[in-house]
């Protein structure tokens, strides 16, 4: 593992334009994705976090949305300084991503195997006949168990689990450096999660696949990734190893999120809800964007948004009280 | 809590005829089939399954938006299904029904007061001229303001939809309420304020609730009893707390065990489930949860297990 990161974003802002209103949907993210990592990113609805990938990817629609400044370099590679058909070359073997409904990435009249072999054929330069023997045994690695059957069947024939394996495959064909992960489970039952989120695991192990996984489910994340982002309003609260965001979390934002979510095994009697509702994105406080929400909050935090303070190893979090409340 | 059942479902089954494929073939979906469950006066009972198990199915057969194919449902004492549907209404008021998404529960065009203040008029509760004082008091007493009855839903944010759906729900003084997924389309921060506003209504106004949910984590969160249904069927019903000790069925230790549960330090090492959930169109015969099953014995395939008192619990299993 080199200790160069495969990706790294700086000072990312992502805007969108509706009805004569500027929301900054992403304003101000960096961070590093590093060799070999399952990074996740957590957050609400609007907290920016499938904003931030789509930005990566190259994929958010003008109008109404544009990438407005920092800079996405991808293995040395500035990416917003790339053409769209640079651009198309970097998605798929590059930048692979699946998304939360796999049926709206698919094409519906087209069988499987042709969707497969048509793309595989694209992006590694294989005769039609090689490019489907790929896509068979890539079927056959993400445990379809008739990988023919599969491959001659149209998308509505399969469940929504067949289909996001499927997809997996897919992507994994291209032999991507890097698998951007967005909400892949949160359409799927919790069996069929639960298969899903170890196949990736265990793809992630074989191919030293690095993975950036979002999400708004802290279950998954703390079952899956290995570094943790915090989103909330469109910036970052808090980075960290996910022991140490679990076990001790830094910003009042992560610590009311991690109350409010229920679990199958913990001790608690109740849980504890978030008072209030997120700021308008067209009308972000100066401050801090957590700041009407918080039970911690002082006086200067009202006044400028506090910087990332590195709180712990690895661990940095967006608030002037970090060192004081964390453990 | 009493043992009262305010509801006493027997052998209820709702079985659709669709058509399968091609030059018109008829096969028989078994939505919810011969199931027997009661709800109990004052608990909550949280109904948990994967999509298609058939537990909104259910949910709206006991207030009869849907007709069962067979079976009974009595609400405190008295054979809704014997009834006409008139003569079923004025139960309704008894019985109220929360959706999973209050965008498309309330009418955009009507304002909240209004929404609200129909209940009332359907139903024919309280004097005409008290009527918005019951409105401006059921906004009250979901954390909204009186002023709120003026304004439109989409002024609202998803979480206060809900509440405005729970205040109307709140306004004819029902005695049962489902819930259908109130929280799934919510962020976790609201769905906990949610959840806390319905468990403190309950206790303050003596209400039973009937939540039906796929998060196991919610209902472990708000409910006294839990029944999981896999395929149309309960399979497991009982006190939450035994329940969440140790499941039995094995279709319910499965389910829990896909859970993720939000702590790096406890990682699932348990294979999940394989496969998935057979069509409702030809399930499997014997126990449906057989094919997928790690215990299964040679008779599970011949014949269908019926729920039996196990301890605190019944389970549909010939394991106990």
């Amino acid at each position: 593992m080199s200790s160069q990161p495969l990706l790294s974003v700086r000072d990312l802002q992502t805007q969108f334009v509706s009805d004569g209103r500027v929301i900054k949907a992403v304003d101000g993210v960096s961070f590093d994705v590093r060799p070999g990592e399952i990074l996740g990113i957590v957050g609400e609805s609007g907290s920016g976090k499938s904003v931030t990938a789509l930005s990566v990817m190259g994929l958010i629609p003008w109008p109404p949305g544009r990438v407005v400044g920092g800079s996405i370099m991808f293995e040395g590679e500035d990416l917003r300084a790339k053409t769209q058909a640079q651009m198309r070359r970097v998605r798929g073997a590059g930048i692979a991503m699946v998304f939360q409904e796999p049926r709206t990435a698919m094409n519906p009249v087209f069988r499987i195997g042709e969707q497969m072999t048509e793309v595989i054929m694209l992006h590694r330069k294989m005769s039609r006949a090689e490019a489907s023997g790929e896509a068979r045994s890539m079927l056959d690695r993400v445990h379809i168990a008739e990988p023919g059957r599969v491959m001659s069947a149209y998308p509505f024939e399969l469940s929504g689990g067949m289909l996001q394996r499927v997809m997996i495959a897919m992507e994994l064909a291209l032999r991507p450096r890097l698998l951007i992960a967005d909400e892949p489970t949160t359409a799927l039952d919790v069996t069929i999660q639960a298969q899903i989120l170890r196949l990736i695991r265990e793809l992630h192990d074989e191919f030293d696949l690095t993975v950036l996984f979002i999400t708004h489910d802290l279950g998954v994340i703390a079952q899956l990734c290995d570094r943790v982002m915090v989103m909330y309003a469109g910036a970052v609260v808090e980075l960290s190893p996910v022991d140490a965001l679990f076990h001790s979390p830094a910003h009042p934002y992560t610590r009311k999120l991690l109350a409010a979510v229920p679990s199958v095994v913990d001790t608690r009697n109740t849980l504890r809800s978030i008072a209030g509702d997120v700021p308008d994105l067209a009308d972000l406080p100066p401050g801090c964007r957590f700041y009407d929400r918080c039970d911690l909050r002082q006086p200067e935090c009202r006044l400028a948004i506090p910087d990332l303070r590195k709180v712990g190893e690895d661990h940095t979090a967006r608030c002037v009280l970090p060192n004081a409340i964390s453990p | 809590m009493t043992n009262t059942a305010l509801i006493k479902a027997r052998d209820l089954s709702k079985h659709y005829t669709v058509s399968t494929g091609r030059f018109g073939a008829k096969g028989v979906l078994k939505a919810v089939d011969a199931v027997d469950i009661d709800v109990h006066e004052g608990e909550t009972l949280g109904l948990v399954g994967e999509s298609g198990c058939g537990k909104t199915t259910l949910g709206r057969l006991i207030l009869r938006l849907i007709e069962a194919s067979g079976g009974s449902i009595e609400f405190a004492g008295v054979d809704l299904t014997a009834l006409p549907q008139r003569l079923v209404k004025p139960y309704r008021k008894d019985i109220q029904f929360i959706f999973q998404d209050p965008y498309a529960s309330l009418n955009p065009r009507m304002t909240v007061g209004t929404a609200i203040r129909r209940n009332l008029d359907i139903h024919g509760i309280g004097q005409r001229r008290e009527r918005p004082d019951r409105v401006a008091s059921v906004l009250r007493q979901v954390g909204l303001m009186p002023e709120h009855a003026g304004r439109y839903p989409h002024e609202f944010s998803g979480g206060q939809r809900q509440r405005i759906a729970i205040a109307r729900a709140l306004a004819t003084e029902p005695r049962l309420i489902i819930a259908d997924e109130p929280t799934s389309a919510l962020d976790v921060s609201i769905q906990a304020q949610i959840l806390e506003l319905l468990q403190g209504l309950k206790e303050k106004l003596g209400l039973t609730l009937m939540f039906i949910s796929h998060d196991m984590g919610v209902v472990r969160q708000i409910a006294d009893r839990v029944a999981v249904m896999y395929l149309g069927k309960i399979v497991e019903i009982g006190s939450k707390e035994a329940f969440f000790a140790k499941p039995l069925h094995p279709y319910s230790v499965a389910l829990r065990g896909s859970v993720p549960v939000p702590d790096p330090r406890n990682r699932e090492t348990v294979p999940p489930l394989e496969g998935e959930v057979p069509s409702p169109l030809s399930p499997p015969s014997g126990c449906r949860f057989h094919p997928r099953c790690t215990h299964r014995m040679p008779r599970c395939r011949d014949k269908t297990p019926h729920l039996r008192p196990s301890g605190e619990r019944d389970v549909a299993c010939f394991l106990y």
